[in-house]
């Protein structure tokens, strides 16, 4: 069987198409990236995978099963989502936010084993020392590590990122890409949104080009990223960042 | 350790007052007096058990149900200005109940007021709520902005209806003045039975708001059902500040200033600041009722003034020392 399944998507709002006919079949393990120029419908597609939004036409299937017939709690523990900017809105302790990823295992209340977890996490990615400090005064870059942290401690199987590495430095950027690597070992999906061709050919097996809410190409990313599909993709000559 | 002694600070500070208010007034008590009233409530004076203690007792429980719903409103629209006088929600409330008045519906059955009163908070909670999802996205200066503007013009509607109706001036003056000041054990009563269970379900889904307060996406992405998150919350904001505003008429700031003190102090978990939100809450209203007692005896100041003339200042203190926006 399939593992996930995109299945005859469309998504459009205020009248306008944002998504038209998107068919794709997701391996385990598999790590796939979504490339395209800004308002393609890349973070779009992420969230209707995530279920974030519901689309007017399709469905989408995990090991045979609608996700947007699964329980909340029961779909955190498939999918984790790193969007672009973490933000708080209050003031919270990193291990304060690391521990809303066990949101999806507790009934009303933090039990010790949820502690000693995010603790075990915290200890094992060296990040201890941020435990207390306020996440909202973190820098970008500690901000996302951490993030990605917490879909350790959420245990997802599938791991959904919407530009995690857009605001940060080198420092950050190669940490975080180093620790998407080893997330990959570990056989876990990652679908991915990133807006630099390294990070894709670093961190991906495959790629799909989107282009005004359709998929434009799908494949292996040295196959697909080539001068004319991205020539295509966005309607210019861009031969000079390609090198 | 700083923690456990700001509670109990609180808590000790809580009692005393709780004393103090009880013998302050027209008629003076000893504490040792209060202390063997309150052993022995029945064999206590008239005036301690009819007017000062469902008085003390009320202002404690009307700022503990104004923090908590203040607590909710700042989670639900992702905002730390947000507070049921502020957005207008308190008006709403109010509204409700000089219309109710005006179409002399008052009397139709028992606690017709505190009904009115919840329906008002309710449309306005609502009001907010899909303000705030106009495009998706609205800043939180926009939202407290449209909240101010219900707000006003809530309580223009409700001063025309009372102009308009003499006798509804007359009845809505008196209700929303007196305060404090004609409660009774029935009132009481009344807000036990809606505070209490209130609390119990916020409690409940402490950690569903925590979540929420990362964000509508990131809270669903963590297995939080926001769709009926967002319905009981808005349900739990009205139904505190509708008994609220029933009990003692429009008391502003308390649900701006308690919850915003405890996050600084304590983060973000809900299981904390919501039992906080109702000691420093009531305490608080507490004071603020003591204080207005107080400050020009025999002649009282309704607690309104006293909590905005606190929650003013602490309000610019946010805005512009905090920048919070």
């Amino acid at each position: 069987m399939d593992y996930l399944v995109v299945n005859k998507i469309f998504f459009s709002y205020n009248k306008k198409e944002f998504i038209k006919n998107i068919n794709l079949v997701i391996n385990k393990g598999e790590s796939i990236s979504i490339f395209g120029p800004n308002g393609s419908g890349k973070t779009t597609l992420l969230k209707i995978i995530l279920s974030i939004l519901k689309p007017q036409k399709g469905e989408i299937f995990l090991e045979g099963k609608n996700v947007f017939k699964f329980k909340e709690r029961e779909r955190a523990k498939k999918f984790s989502y790193v969007p672009q900017k973490v933000s708080s809105f209050f003031p919270m302790s990193t291990f304060d936010f690391l521990i809303l990823g066990r949101v999806p295992y507790i009934n009303g209340f933090i039990r010790k084993e949820d502690r000693e977890i995010v603790l075990n996490w915290m200890e094992k990615m060296g990040v201890m020392h941020l435990k207390d400090q306020n996440f909202q005064f973190l820098s970008e870059g500690e901000k996302q590590l951490i993030t990605l942290i917490r879909t350790f401690i959420q245990e997802s199987e599938i791991i959904v990122l919407d530009e995690p590495l857009t605001h940060l430095d080198l420092k950050y950027k190669s940490k975080i890409l180093e620790l998407l690597k080893e997330i990959k070992k570990m056989g876990k999906t990652i679908i991915s949104i990133f807006h630099d061709l390294e990070s894709i050919k670093y961190i991906s097996d495959r790629v799909v080009l989107l282009k005004n809410g359709e998929i434009l190409k799908d494949g292996e990313v040295n196959d697909i990223l080539t001068k004319d599909n991205l020539t295509q993709l966005f309607e210019e000559n861009i031969s000079q960042i390609l090198g | 350790m700083k923690k456990r002694v700001f509670v109990l600070i609180l808590i000790i500070l809580s009692i005393l007052i709780f004393l103090i208010s009880l013998s302050y007034g027209s008629k003076r008590y000893s504490i040792l007096e209060i202390l063997k009233f309150l052993i022995n409530p029945k064999n206590g004076d008239e005036l301690l058990l009819k007017i000062r203690l469902p008085r003390v007792l009320s202002s404690f429980l009307v700022g503990a149900s104004l923090s908590i719903a203040g607590l909710l409103s700042q989670t639900l629209f992702l905002n730390p200005l947000a507070d049921p006088f502020l957005f207008g929600i308190s008006s709403g409330a109010n509204f409700f109940v000089t219309l109710s008045l005006f179409l002399g519906l008052d009397m139709m059955f028992k606690f017709s007021l505190s009904f009115f009163s919840f329906l008002g908070a309710l449309f306005t909670t609502f009001i907010i709520l899909l303000i705030s999802r106009i495009k998706g996205k609205i800043t939180p200066l926009n939202l407290l902005l449209a909240g101010v503007a219900l707000n006003y013009l809530l309580s223009s509607i409700s001063s025309f209806l009372s102009i308009w109706g003499r006798d509804v001036l007359n009845k809505s003056v008196f209700w929303s003045l007196t305060g404090f000041s004609t409660i009774n054990f029935e009132k009481i009563n009344l807000l036990l039975i809606i505070f209490i269970p209130c609390l119990i379900f916020s409690i409940l889904i402490n950690i569903q708001l925590d979540a929420f307060s990362l964000g509508e996406d990131e809270a669903h992405s963590l297995g939080v059902n926001t769709k009926l998150l967002k319905t009981f919350t808005l349900f739990l904001i009205a139904l505190l500040t509708g008994i609220s505003v029933y009990v003692s008429g429009i008391i502003g700031f308390i649900g701006l200033m308690v919850p915003n003190i405890l996050r600084t102090i304590f983060g973000l978990k809900h299981i904390e600041l919501i039992p906080l939100s109702l000691l420093l809450g009531g305490l608080l209203l507490m004071v603020s009722d003591l204080i207005g007692r107080m400050i020009l005896f025999p002649t009282e100041i309704p607690v309104s003034i006293i909590t905005s003339f606190l929650g003013a200042p602490f309000f610019l203190y946010l805005l512009f020392k905090k920048r919070i926006y």
